[in-house]
């Protein structure tokens, strides 16, 4: 819940941002150089918070599966194809022995021409959630920037 | 004699052969021919293109294919087993990247290949897979790597090597042709690739398809345009070479006319 992840959807980009790059146990800072952002693709990317191992083990191997899919078929998967695939691992692992502690933000530019909206952005929680938004956030920040984004968020950023 | 001896793979004959392999690599003699060369700041792999029906849609055909972002692979022999190893690689590319958090060598992910390859021909009479590879690609250190294997599982690393329809004829091409040039150019390491498919396939863009990696950047296909300039320049290289040679011969059978007239005028110079 202390780690933040925010992501703002515009006309024709996503913006994804984290808090600083720390990771806190309880009083004390473990890290100094905590990265929660993970790319996916080229036009793909995640943020990912929660228990610091979870986190790393789940985006890397949501980021290898899809670039593993662009090896062997030789394109690369939008944000929404991304998203679901991430949902579909974090919700067959939540009833399994290995369960991932991580909230995600799926954000990209679509490289499929033929896609209506290109700026896609997606949050999937821990439970394996999966909500598409113009501004999505995990952490305590989202009560703020989900309030904020509601007064402030318009079309044309 | 082989009769006996070559049903089941997992049967040595008397005199120490596994026929089934044997016979995968002639499987591998029948298919169309890849070479590839290794230079200093470039790899380059060259297949021959069979021409396809006339109602067949004419895609590169798939004969060159990327492993990962730095390794590329291109086989000779069936087309079916090339996709089934090039499935599994891919997996244990990224496989790799995750456990370690490293790419793959191109020596760990040819020996992969080659185990592979190697475990078909050891049991549960399980054909071997019919075909040979060549893999290149660049280590994390920078430096530029040619491997090649074969059904039996071995594996090798090459300066420059040719596998499938005449590979013993290209490969002594190669042999006679890789010179220090080649490998210190980029531009001469493409030429010879180009030269060494040119001895066993027709000449022409539509005939051979080219690939070339340079550090750190992707695979990248020649354009038909590109290959045939360098078709172009081999063979005016050729034509030129060849007049050489003609003017060699007709040299050669007229020395003792030249020598005189040079005596001739060195003795009028003197006066």
């Amino acid at each position: 819940m202390v780690e933040s992840i925010i992501g703002i959807r515009g006309k024709d980009f996503v913006l994804l941002a984290q808090d600083a790059n720390t990771t806190k146990y309880g009083i004390l800072n473990m890290k100094f150089d905590t990265n929660r952002l993970f790319k996916l693709s080229e036009h793909c990317a995640m943020l990912a918070a929660g228990e610091p191992g979870d986190v790393v083990q789940f985006a890397e191997y949501v980021g290898k599966n899809i670039q593993l899919y662009k090896m062997i078929n030789g394109i690369e998967l939008s944000p929404y194809a991304c998203a679901n695939f991430t949902r579909h691992e974090m919700a067959t692992s939540l009833r399994s022995r290995n369960s991932f502690l991580a909230n995600v933000i799926v954000g990209g530019f679509s490289t499929n021409e033929r896609d209506q909206e290109r700026a896609q952005l997606y949050s999937i929680d821990y439970l394996g959630a999966m909500i598409s938004a113009n501004v999505v956030a995990h952490g305590f920040c989202q009560f703020f920037a989900l309030a904020i984004g509601d007064r402030l968020w318009k079309e044309d950023l | 004699m082989a009769g006996e001896y070559d049903t089941a793979i997992t049967v040595f004959s008397p005199d120490g052969r596994l026929f089934q392999v044997e016979y995968a690599q002639e499987a591998v003699k029948k298919g169309s021919t890849a070479v590839g060369v290794r230079g200093k700041n470039i790899v380059v792999l060259g297949v021959e293109k069979k021409a396809v029906a006339v109602l067949q849609e004419d895609r590169t055909v798939r004969k060159i294919c990327i492993l990962d972002d730095h390794v590329a692979m291109a086989f000779a022999g069936l087309t079916a087993d090339a996709r089934v190893l090039m499935h599994r690689a891919r997996i244990e590319c990224q496989s790799h990247r995750l456990n370690v958090e490293d790419p793959v060598t191109i020596e760990y992910i040819t020996r992969y290949i080659a185990d592979l390859q190697q475990k078909y021909t050891q049991g549960r009479g399980r054909r071997p897979f019919g075909l040979s590879t060549l893999i290149v690609g660049f280590d994390y250190d920078g430096s530029p790597r040619l491997y090649s294997t074969d059904p039996s599982g071995t594996y090798h690393e090459w300066k420059a090597n040719a596998i499938g329809r005449q590979a013993k004829t290209v490969r002594e091409y190669l042999e006679k042709s890789y010179t220090e040039t080649t490998y210190e150019s980029n531009h001469e390491s493409i030429k010879l690739c180009i030269r060494a498919l040119l001895e066993v396939v027709q000449s022409g863009s539509k005939n051979v398809e080219i690939a070339v990696m340079l550090r750190h950047k992707q695979l990248k296909t020649l354009s038909a345009d590109e290959v045939e300039k360098y078709i172009a320049e081999i063979e005016k290289e050729n034509e030129i070479e060849a007049e050489k040679k003609k003017q060699a011969k007709q040299i050669g059978s007229s020395t003792t006319t030249t020598a005189s007239s040079t005596l001739t005028t060195q003795t009028s110079k003197k006066e």
